[in-house]
């Protein structure tokens, strides 16, 4: 199959519609976990979620917008992080392509699999744009490392993976059990959904 | 036509000159600002001059203190943790400054924390300037203007509404919850495991909905082949398309010199 | 004039073994007021989406069978191009927005801006339909911030916008008080007096006698009734399609069932029947007397 054909078929206007309540998902998840003040973001369930269910392009766009938008409402500096949010949703679609998302252990790979794409993008921009440092609980860990005399990148490699990892596997299971719980009048109509769905 | 209410994004409604830009003018002013402050001048008589301008263009289009509000929010956590962390364990550190207390604060530290600091201001000052004053409707509009597929003009500009209408939900949930004894407070383990009990019904609910949405979008002529028209009058200029083209330009030879030397 | 007809409609969804509507064939001569009737998954939405062409164009699934508009098969057209002649009002007033316009009057202008409609023509428009809705008072308002009744009249105000002919609406009066679903079907009557063709789906069967033309009912795909309101509302049958009665059926009943309704005459669904009946039956027995 061509690729524009491909991508046509990814973003029919049901793909679009699906892209635009996960960008809601993404923020709105965001803000109830901060309420329960718990040591998680899941902020990219929505993201990943379109991965499954439409493909690595659609996540990766959906998880782009997201950043851009928060950036318009609450404050520019999410937006500098966009390419970490596509990052997500690309791996969390081709993680899908590939069959790792049929079984809840599987998605736990997954999980892992994306903590690692998200820290390969989000090194960098941390390094040059903040010099490693985000003004958050996180700073805590690569001063740590910092004063255990590992050098800057080496410390945000492993801030970046560390504070990540626990938030990526859980949302690639939740994203895994909301696909599974979808009507099936839902998912025969999203391009990708069979890679989850038909596994049981 | 502007709506009388606020627009869940950062827009304050001045109708000041900068409000009044082509979207895509003041777009293209943040990237020649990212390019130029991260690969063309450094130093600090360039910082300077530039804080200096954008705080007169940030004031004459009436946002001054809501952007050094927002300014200060952001960058003063910043501010908080990285002056001290790379002042004093910065793996370049050398030059010694102050040693008091067992603690040495050393100047090669110091001097990357505030460049990078003020890298990272002058860029958010940009992006605040387009923020505070591009409406979101003039921002869809010039996007599907631009395009010729609107699904990037519906994708940036649909959260935006949608929002609204999920905070509601959230509440039904959360009191849904409440009543059924869930736990808001409460150690990390209950609280993580009241996580799912919210998510869920809240994602698939809206998942459910996207099919009815993709249905209304279509039946209203979203993917029509038929030339678009526009309600909404953008307003733009050749000097401004001269002026995005001459940005645009600008950035592209930085990034080029870049590459080459 | 604008004919709308099925002929032998059949129709799978993908998903699905048994077909969601089953040889269906209607015709309806312009300026019909018709009510379809019929329990949760009889048939009665997906009959919307075929009648807008939103089933098969954008679920495929199988269908056999055609839906004509004036003699044009729906399968030559694109969902988008039989929207102009057949207006589709979705169950849920909120999903029909478009979610890209801050105001109502931007949000009514959104179908006709995607039809290229120049701008000067699309005030004009907007303005009319707003008014014809009772909404101008709102224009500037976020179509986020209205009541339900208020975002139901928005809902049929943007497909009303480009004009079509036939209107489908897809069970409009679920999310409504009684008060609010009179109005909807007085808009609805009004609407027709006007010239067009309405298509509703309604469970509340006492509201549709007074304003229906003619009714259809629906069970498990199939069209089991098709004719006079009073014909379809007071058939034994409505019981057997997981339907009630309304209350003046059922007093008419009773009153049957104890002599005081005349024999000849049959049963009633509206207040203004029952009474009728009811008193019909006293002045013929004041004749005997």
């Amino acid at each position: 199959m061509s690729l524009s054909k491909r991508f046509k078929e990814d973003f029919t206007t049901t793909t679009i519609a699906l892209m635009s309540i996960a960008i809601v998902i993404n923020i709105v998840a965001g803000q109830l976990v901060s309420m329960l003040k718990l040591p998680i973001f899941l902020d990219s369930i929505g993201t990943v979620l379109v991965g499954l269910l439409a493909g690595p392009w659609a996540g990766g766009l959906t998880g782009l917008l997201t950043n851009l938008i928060w950036g318009m409402i609450t404050s520019p500096v999410a937006a500098a992080f966009s390419p970490v949010a596509m990052a997500i949703g690309i791996a969390a679609g081709l993680c899908a392509k590939y069959g790792l998302f049929k079984t809840w252990w599987l998605a736990i790979i997954s999980g892992v699999i994306i903590a690692v794409f998200n820290a390969v993008v989000a090194v960098p921009i941390r390094l040059y744009m903040f010099g490693g440092i985000t003004g958050s609980g996180a700073d805590f860990i690569t001063s740590y490392m910092l004063a255990l005399g590992k050098d800057l990148f080496g410390s945000v490699v492993v801030t970046v993976f560390t504070s990540n990892l626990v938030d990526k596997v859980v949302t690639a299971v939740l994203a895994w059990s909301i696909v599974k719980a979808l009507p099936l009048r839902i998912t025969g109509r999203l391009p990708r959904a069979k890679c989850v769905v038909t596994a049981a | 036509m502007l709506p009388q209410q606020s627009t869940a994004t950062l827009f304050i409604d001045t109708g000041s000159w900068v409000q009044q830009l082509h979207p895509f003018t003041k777009l293209s002013y943040i990237l020649l600002t990212g390019v130029t402050v991260y690969l063309g001048l450094s130093g600090w008589k360039y910082t300077c001059l530039f804080l200096l301008v954008n705080a007169v263009i940030v004031a004459s289009a009436r946002v001054l203190k809501q952007t050094f509000h927002t300014l200060g929010r952001i960058m003063l956590p910043l501010l908080l943790f990285m002056i001290p962390i790379h002042g004093f364990l910065y793996p370049e550190n050398k030059t010694v400054l102050l040693d008091a207390y067992g603690m040495t604060l050393y100047q090669e530290g110091l001097v990357y924390a505030i460049t990078t600091l003020s890298k990272l201001t002058m860029v958010l000052m940009a992006s605040l300037l387009f923020v505070f004053t591009t409406h979101p409707a003039d921002l869809i509009t010039a996007l599907s203007h631009a395009g010729k597929s609107p699904s990037l003009a519906y994708l940036l500009g649909s959260p935006l509404l949608l929002l609204a209408g999920m905070r509601e939900r959230i509440e039904t949930i959360q009191s849904a919850q409440r009543a059924r004894g869930m736990q808001t407070e409460g150690n990390v383990v209950r609280r993580f495991c009241s996580l799912a009990p919210m998510i869920l019904p809240l994602v698939i609910g809206a998942i459910v909905e996207v099919e009815q949405r993709s249905i209304a979008l279509e039946v209203r002529g979203f993917k029509s082949t038929s030339a678009k028209t526009s309600l909404r009058i953008l307003s733009d200029s050749t000097v401004q398309r001269l002026a995005r083209w001459l940005m645009l330009l600008t950035g592209a030879a930085i990034i080029l010199f870049r590459l080459i030397s | 004039m604008f004919k709308l007809e099925t002929n032998l409609l059949t129709y799978h969804y993908p998903e699905s073994e048994k077909p969601a509507l089953h040889d269906i064939s209607i015709s309806i001569p312009a300026g019909e007021f018709i009510a379809v009737i019929g329990a949760n998954n009889s048939g009665k939405s997906t009959l919307c989406y075929a009648l807008a062409g939103v089933v098969p164009h954008l679920y495929h699934g199988k269908m056999k069978g055609s839906v004509l508009i004036d003699g044009t098969n729906n399968n030559n057209r694109t969902v988008s191009e039989i929207a102009l002649h057949v207006g589709l009002v979705l169950q849920v007033p909120g999903s029909q927005m478009s979610g890209v316009r801050f105001t109502v009057f931007e949000e009514v202008a959104f179908g006709l801006e995607n039809r290229g409609v120049p701008r000067e023509k699309m005030r004009e428009r907007v303005e009319t339909v707003l008014a014809l809705m009772d909404l101008q008072e709102y224009a500037t308002r976020s179509p986020y911030q209205l009541s339900g009744g208020q975002q139901q009249r928005l809902a049929l105000a943007t497909v009303l916008a480009v004009d079509p002919t036939i209107l489908v609406l897809d069970e409009p009066t679920t999310f409504l008080d009684p008060q609010g679903a009179k109005l909807v079907f007085d808009t609805l009557q009004q609407l027709q007096q006007q010239g067009k063709t309405i298509v509703v789906t309604e469970q509340r069967l006492d509201l549709i006698a007074g304003y229906a033309d003619r009714v259809l009912a629906f069970d498990k795909g199939h069209l089991v009734m098709d004719g006079r309101p009073r014909e379809v509302l007071t058939s034994p049958k409505i019981q057997s399609i997981n339907l009630n009665w309304t209350r003046y059926t059922q007093v008419a009943d009773l009153a049957r069932q104890k002599g005081l309704w005349p024999r000849d005459l049959p049963l009633s669904a509206s207040l203004f029947e029952t009474v009728d009946g009811l008193s019909h039956r006293r002045k013929t027995h004041a004749h005997s007397r």
